[in-house]
């Protein structure tokens, strides 16, 4: 008792989350969750939302994390319950399909052929005389014996439709792979160098399979164009793990791709900037002047240390109790992932009392007035005069910003995505079924012979005008003949 | 360097085509006479003209001039010129004039406002690339014939409140014609926008910025776009909505697209910035 009543619901939930109504009721969803994300500023913190909107609204984005809206379980339900959608009318209708393009009842007999939307008698003929007629005038024979006659035109519009919504599942796959295993990071090789990692985060490092030497990088810029870039330009060597190689020209619009990793250019810049960011610079010194905090600028400042990284410094003038010790020394501070640019050299200074620490703020020194964080508490104010740069690799210090010589490096943008397979075979499946479904249209043509006469009958997909006409005209051409 | 050549072409085909709008406005149930045929002398002037604008303007740019709003707009404008003189030929019928010039119009007065950067400016690497000009063209050949479907739903709901002794019932096509028009359009018009804008969109972001989808203002409205007119196909095909039902469909349909084209510029900010 319990089973036969199961089963029906089981079958009926199927056919609704299969059908069309269903599957429209979702696009529609999809698009308002859509137009909601291109309205809502995305990725901001929470505090944002709840400054910016009121209660009830700020506890809804949470809710359903508008703040990440595309990637929202809602959305990426949505997502999954139109793929499922998509599955089961394919599956439901799949067969039907088929037997529609390909096993066609061929002797549908007289009083259905005289029921399609275009019919037309001719008398005085045999079937032979009007098969040849319309073989030779464009139809495809598909059938014929000595009563009856079946031919067809453009047969695979049938599968467009069904073409195109494979093919949409296999985006939507596509995407599900890519969301799965998707990885996004950098390389950042210096001319004459080789990479074969990918950096992923600060820590985290990914093997590419591979390994990528930049020969060299050049950046083009239009003669009458001033600052208007022409060509981002990595000549790079790829060497594959058996130990063929192959050199490639990687710029914008011309990426590498291999191993599931597509390796766009990025960014670039030049050594100066680049040893900057990533030495430790253990050697440099900064100078520092360190004032009374709100003194007015004309008051000398208590004094100007020429500080080395990890070491401590007594604060003249405020007893022995309070010290200070350089503990970040950036030649080129940097902040988010802007790379390039002009030099921005930044320390970090430790406010130690009593020899623990108390304080720690940042100076730039192309910010002078810039402490960051601002303490209330703090009674000093540090700013960063100079940075004095050692160069491991020349023997002379010539000037204090000058790099030692303009080596590029280039940054690769790393994009691991397994989904491209199921990307490209959707969008050919996409291509070719559009093609079938919007432009073949199908048309049959039945024939039966009775007592001397045929009677023709046919069907075309969409609109059986066009159809129509051709028949007519067809017969009109026959009868010429005759 | 003369990159003013293709301005002052678009120029006068800006002219034409306000001469050409006006006269098929107000001259819109006459079957023939003096107005319909200066009417469509000038626009098809007019579309000539902006054609060899486009012509002179890529052979300056040596790239297909679609590469900015200015040069796009009049890509589409004359898109939609086309179809519609292909559409006039094929019904005999003028009266869809009054409704799908002005679109075209309109995107002319739009391209010859002074904030309209009208320079040729050298392509950044990013636009280099020829999925982006199929992207481009196919994206906007689909949205022309959105744009006749977008008329001729107007015209349905036009003619289906007035009595078909009026002047208008009778210059206009009949109800059914219409709705098949809008239809056919549509037809003609999604399958050239799915691949432009969509899929060979995407092929390019992947090649540009290593991503085919980024959910970027400009890709998420081009979708919305996309599910409106999916929604007006499968409606017709599987409930029969036909008439006014598929007419409002198609008028919220185009609607949307030129949100995604002016819109998203402008109240929206992405990667698109520069298209």
């Amino acid at each position: 008792m319990v089973k036969e009543d199961i089963k029906p619901k089981e079958t009926s939930l199927l056919k609704t989350l299969g059908s069309l109504q269903f599957g429209i009721v979702l696009l529609i969803v999809v698009a308002c969750v859509s137009i909601v994300g291109t309205i809502l500023p995305q990725g901001k913190p929470p505090a944002f939302y709840q400054e910016n909107f009121s209660g009830p609204v700020s506890t809804l984005i949470q809710m359903f994390r508008f703040d990440v809206t595309y990637r929202s379980p809602l959305f990426v339900g949505l997502l999954c319950l139109f793929g499922l959608n998509l599955i089961l009318c394919s599956i439901v209708k799949f067969p039907s399909i088929l037997k529609r393009a390909f096993s066609p009842d061929k002797t549908p007999g007289e009083s259905r052929i005289s029921k399609m939307p275009v019919n037309a008698t001719v008398k005085n003929t045999s079937i032979d005389s009007i098969a040849e007629h319309f073989t030779s005038a464009g139809f495809r024979l598909n059938s014929i014996d000595s009563k009856n006659y079946f031919g067809e035109k453009g047969r695979l519009g049938y599968l467009g439709a069904f073409t195109v919504h494979v093919s949409l599942l296999l985006l939507l796959a596509g995407s599900v792979v890519s969301l799965v295993t998707g990885v996004r990071g950098y390389v950042l090789i210096y001319e004459g160098e080789t990479a074969s990692v990918a950096n992923i985060t600060e820590t985290e490092t990914m093997p590419l399979g591979f390994s990528v030497t930049l020969n060299n990088f050049d950046v083009t810029f239009y003669e009458d164009f001033p600052g208007r870039p022409k060509d981002y330009l990595s000549m790079v060597t790829v060497t594959l793990p058996d130990g063929s190689s192959y050199d490639k020209d990687v710029r914008v619009n011309h990426p590498i791709m291999l191993n599931n990793f597509t390796l766009f250019q990025s960014s670039y810049g030049q050594e100066e900037a680049a040893s900057q960011m990533h030495s430790t610079a253990e050697n440099d010194t900064a100078l520092v002047a360190i004032r009374l905090k709100g003194a007015p600028e004309s008051m000398p400042s208590i004094v100007e240390l020429s500080m080395a990284l990890g070491d401590s410094y007594i604060v003249p003038g405020m007893g022995d109790s309070i010290s200070v010790r350089l503990s970040e020394l950036h030649r080129s501070f940097k902040q988010g992932a802007t790379m390039g640019g002009t030099m921005n050299p930044a320390i970090k200074v430790e406010i130690l009392v009593y020899d623990s620490s108390r304080w720690s703020i940042f100076a730039f020194k192309n910010f002078p007035g810039m402490n960051m964080p601002m303490h209330d508490d703090l009674p000093l104010a540090f700013e960063m005069k100079d940075i004095l740069m050692t160069i491991d690799d020349i023997d002379s210090h010539e000037g204090h910003n000058h790099a030692a010589q303009q080596r590029y490096y280039s940054v690769l943008g790393v994009v691991r995505d397994k989904g491209i397979p199921f990307m490209w075979a959707g969008s050919i499946f996409m291509t070719i079924g559009l093609v079938l479904a919007f432009y073949l249209r199908p048309r049959r043509l039945w024939a039966v012979e009775i007592d001397g006469n045929v009677i023709i009958g046919g069907t075309a997909k969409g609109s059986s005008e066009a159809h129509k006409e051709y028949v007519k005209k067809t017969i009109a051409d026959f009868r010429k003949k005759q | 360097m003369n990159h003013t050549l293709d301005v002052s072409f678009f120029n006068i085909a800006f002219i034409c085509y306000f001469v050409a709008t006006l006269v098929y406005v107000m001259t819109f149930w006459k079957k023939g006479g003096a107005a319909a045929v200066i009417g469509k002398a000038v626009l098809i002037a007019g579309f000539l003209i902006q054609v060899a604008g486009l012509v002179i303007r890529s052979m300056n740019a040596h790239f297909m001039p679609v590469t900015n709003m200015y040069e796009s707009m009049n890509f589409f404008a004359a898109a939609i010129v086309l179809f519609y003189l292909i559409l006039e030929y094929r019904t005999k019928n003028r009266s869809f004039g009054a409704f799908i010039l002005p679109i075209a119009f309109l995107l002319m007065v739009f391209t010859s406002l002074p904030t309209t950067p009208k320079d040729i400016k050298p392509l950044i690497p990013a636009l280099q690339s020829q999925w982006l000009v199929w992207h481009v063209i196919m994206a906007f050949i689909g949205e022309a014939g959105f744009a006749v479907a977008f008329g001729a739903s107007i015209m349905y709901l036009i003619r289906k409140r007035v009595s078909d002794d009026s002047f208008i019932g009778q210059s206009f096509p009949s109800l059914t014609a219409l709705d098949t028009i809008s239809y056919r359009a549509v037809q003609i018009g999604f399958p050239i926008f799915t691949l432009g804008a969509l899929i060979f969109g995407a092929i390019w972001a992947k090649y540009a910025w290593g991503d085919y989808w980024t959910w970027d203002p400009k890709e998420t409205w081009a979708l919305i776009t996309w599910i409106v007119y999916a929604l007006y196909l499968h409606a017709r095909i599987m409930y029969g909505w036909k008439g006014s039902t598929a007419a409002w469909i198609s008028i919220i349909g185009f609607l949307t697209t030129l949100f995604t084209l002016f819109g998203v510029n402008y109240l929206l900010a992405g990667l698109h910035s520069y298209a």
